[in-house]
């Protein structure tokens, strides 16, 4: 729950470039459809929604408010969640899941239009109708690309089933024949829910922002302004805290924003994962005032700050760096943040201009610690299991490249190494896997780096299926991966997957947990290696 | 083979060769199709994604854009989302998508779009991702798309 203040805290926080990603997706294009669309769906509709009577069709309100459908599910940190822990707010509900290429990205960009037009205040609440693959685990990787006003909640096949039907909210699995697995049918709609609870209007898949962003308006006008308490219920006693903290981000960031200074830096933050206790590699774009990212001759300086803006360590000169082939120049600021939770980078360059960025700050926990010598291990290779290559790695058509070198022999040779502890079989979160499918990518990018896979469990291989130790809910950590801390219980359950990167001098230079982004470790290896820094 | 079928391939090969021919720049060389406004949303290492664009086609021929794919997804395909009669709206994977002669073919957000999964690396906004797209008569056009987050 080490950054549980991530999802807690306020709107002042200026987005970072995973918010960024999905953030702002108007759909200008969707004109014609959408007439089209809300035509069928507004006669498709009207009658079956057990959630509400017919909405106005000129603006989607209702006359009549009711109290909204209940919603009781787990939010994103694992915690019990209800609809009216969000009273005060105005909300936004939808359903969707988080494997949706095309309609929930098109929903959560209208959302994010609508709340930046509205201003402060507005909460979404992402409700996954896919059981089968959206856990907390899931619903918290995927909010890690939005705002910090969403939460993201996920239940059993019957408590989702028994949620949505009260919102009249209807889903189907649809095999799509792809290797690719299911898609999910939905009703894609968007529903408001007032600062009382109660259901205020519902706007059909194809509504575009700004009726959304009017009726959100309309709600902020007629109820208190509201105060920035946190967006989820917090299960210790720090919600108070966070509070404060982001009242106080808020009132640093308005006088300090980015946007208010002529000539200010905008800022964004790539690294998937920033670790308190550092030092820890901070990756960031950095743009003009216009938005146009620098070129990386300008030099920027980096200072840590507590929300009241006092500075928490020495400014850092950032290094910039543009890995082979790519186009875009990232800043890296290698600070110490003393503690986790929220922080601020403020950034300034040669020239004068200013900037800032929130960061949430993770905790390290038991993990291998970054700027110490990774645990001198030797992780088994191939032909420590005498070839059989189920021994090594779970992977169907698994990429051997990865199984031929030991983390001791990479340091043996003063190699760089890149450990990523993930299993293609063994999924304890949604997100393994993946982690193998990027390390295939920069194998064939960094030729004189040792890219390595670990198994993270414990298995046994006595027919080609290889058969784990013990129960996928509580697996059985190998000595290897244990060596490298990962037995930790400062988090719920053991969080896959995980990558380290370290240097020539077996040094741990980033690692990384759950969503790992290849940018981040193409960055590290350019940094590391000297190839593809600026001036450097 | 058939005659048709056989002219279909030579115009896919004469793609092939004109595309590479014309990969330091400079739109695709196929005969009256052109593809434009490519993008895609970011998405990390092994996610899904949706690729959309526009089909313009100003030659006086009925075409098809009859399959996709790319060097950095583990699949690509052509993808459809609709609404149902009972509301709920999904996507389908669908074979082909009609682009007449003298029209303009929007592929957008809920609506026709390539359905990507398992991309080799993050896309970050800025960065890109190649697509092959072959057309039953213009052949293959090879696109660029840019990661926008709009």
């Amino acid at each position: 729950m080490a950054d549980a203040p991530s999802q807690a805290t306020g709107q002042a926080k200026p987005m970072d470039r995973r918010a960024a990603l999905f953030g702002g997706v108007l759909l200008a294009g969707l004109g014609v459809l959408a007439v089209w669309l809300l035509a069928a769906v507004f006669m498709a509709r009207t009658g079956t929604a057990a959630a509400s009577p017919t909405p106005n069709p000129s603006d989607f309100t209702y006359a009549d408010a009711k109290a909204a459908p209940p919603l009781q599910l787990t939010d994103q940190n694992g915690s019990p969640f209800a609809l009216t822990s969000l009273q005060g707010h105005p909300v936004l509900v939808f359903f969707g899941y988080t494997h949706c290429p095309d309609v929930c990205p098109a929903t959560v960009g209208i959302v994010n239009q609508a709340v930046a037009d509205a201003g402060v205040g507005p909460r979404a609440v992402f409700v996954s109708i896919d059981p089968e693959r959206d856990n907390a685990a899931a619903m918290k990787s995927y909010l890690k690309y939005l705002p910090p006003f969403y939460t993201g909640l996920s239940g059993t096949p019957d408590e989702i089933r028994q949620n949505a039907q009260g919102w009249g909210v209807k889903y189907a699995k649809v095999e799509t024949g792809s290797v690719g697995g299911y898609a999910m049918a939905h009703t894609a709609d968007l529903y408001l829910v007032d600062a009382q609870g109660r259901l205020r209007a519902h706007f059909p898949f194809g509504t575009q922002a700004g009726p959304v962003a009017a009726a959100l308006k309309a709600l902020l006008a007629e109820t208190p302004a509201p105060s920035d308490a946190p967006a989820t219920a917090t299960p210790s006693g720090s919600a108070a805290a966070s509070a404060a903290a982001s009242a106080a981000a808020t009132a640093a960031s308005s006088t300090q924003a980015p946007s208010a200074v002529p000539g200010a830096l905008k800022a964004a933050v790539v690294s998937s994962a920033v670790w308190a206790g550092g030092p820890d590699p901070v990756i960031l774009t950095v743009g003009d005032s216009t938005g146009r990212l620098l070129d990386g001759t300008v030099p920027v300086d980096v200072t840590v700050t507590g929300a009241g803006g006092a500075a928490a360590g020495p400014a850092v000169r950032a290094v910039a760096v543009q890995p082979w082939g790519e186009t875009v120049e990232y800043y890296v600021a290698t600070v110490t943040i003393p503690s986790p939770g929220e922080w601020q980078l403020v950034l300034q360059s040669a020239d004068g201009r200013t900037g800032l960025v929130a960061v949430d700050a993770l905790d390290q926990g038991t993990s291998a610690p970054l700027g110490a010598v990774a645990p001198d291990i030797h992780t088994p290779t191939l032909a420590d299991v005498g070839g059989v290559v189920r021994a090594v790695t779970t992977q169907p058509n698994p990429d051997l490249r990865l199984s031929q070198t030991s983390t001791s022999d990479a340091r043996a040779a003063g190699k760089p190494y890149v450990v990523v502890i993930d299993s293609a079989r063994f999924k304890v979160s949604p997100l393994c896997g993946r982690a193998l499918v990027m390390v295939r990518y920069l194998l064939d990018r960094w030729p004189d780096v040792v890219f390595i896979h670990l198994e993270p469990f414990e298995y046994q291989v006595i027919t080609e299926e290889p058969v784990l130790s013990g129960d996928i809910k509580n697996p059985p950590l190998n000595q290897w991966a244990r060596a490298f801390g990962l037995g930790d219980t400062v988090w719920p359950g053991v969080k896959m997957p995980w990558a380290f990167v370290v240097d020539g001098q077996g040094v741990v230079r980033a690692k990384y947990e759950g969503i790992i982004g290849s940018t981040d470790v193409d960055v590290m290896i350019s940094l590391i290696t000297g190839n593809g820094v600026i001036g450097g | 083979m058939s005659s048709r079928r056989a002219a279909v391939l030579v115009s896919a090969l004469i793609g092939v060769v004109l595309a590479l021919g014309a990969c330091s720049g400079g739109p695709p060389a196929a005969i009256g199709i052109s593809v434009s406004g490519v993008w895609v949303r970011p998405a990390p290492a092994g996610g899904e994604t949706a690729a959309y664009f526009t089909v313009t086609n100003a030659g006086g021929k009925d075409d098809t854009l009859v399959g996709v794919s790319s060097p950095d997804a583990q699949t690509a395909g052509l993808h459809k989302t609709s609404t149902d009669a009972s509301g709920m709206t999904g996507m389908a994977p669908t074979d082909s998508i009609a682009i007449p002669a003298g029209s303009i073919v929007e592929l957008k957000a809920g609506g026709y779009h390539v359905m990507l999964t398992g991309v080799v690396r993050e896309l970050v906004i800025g960065g890109s991702i190649n697509l092959v797209l072959t057309f039953e008569h213009a052949g293959v056009v090879r696109a660029t798309a840019e990661v926008k987050g709009g």
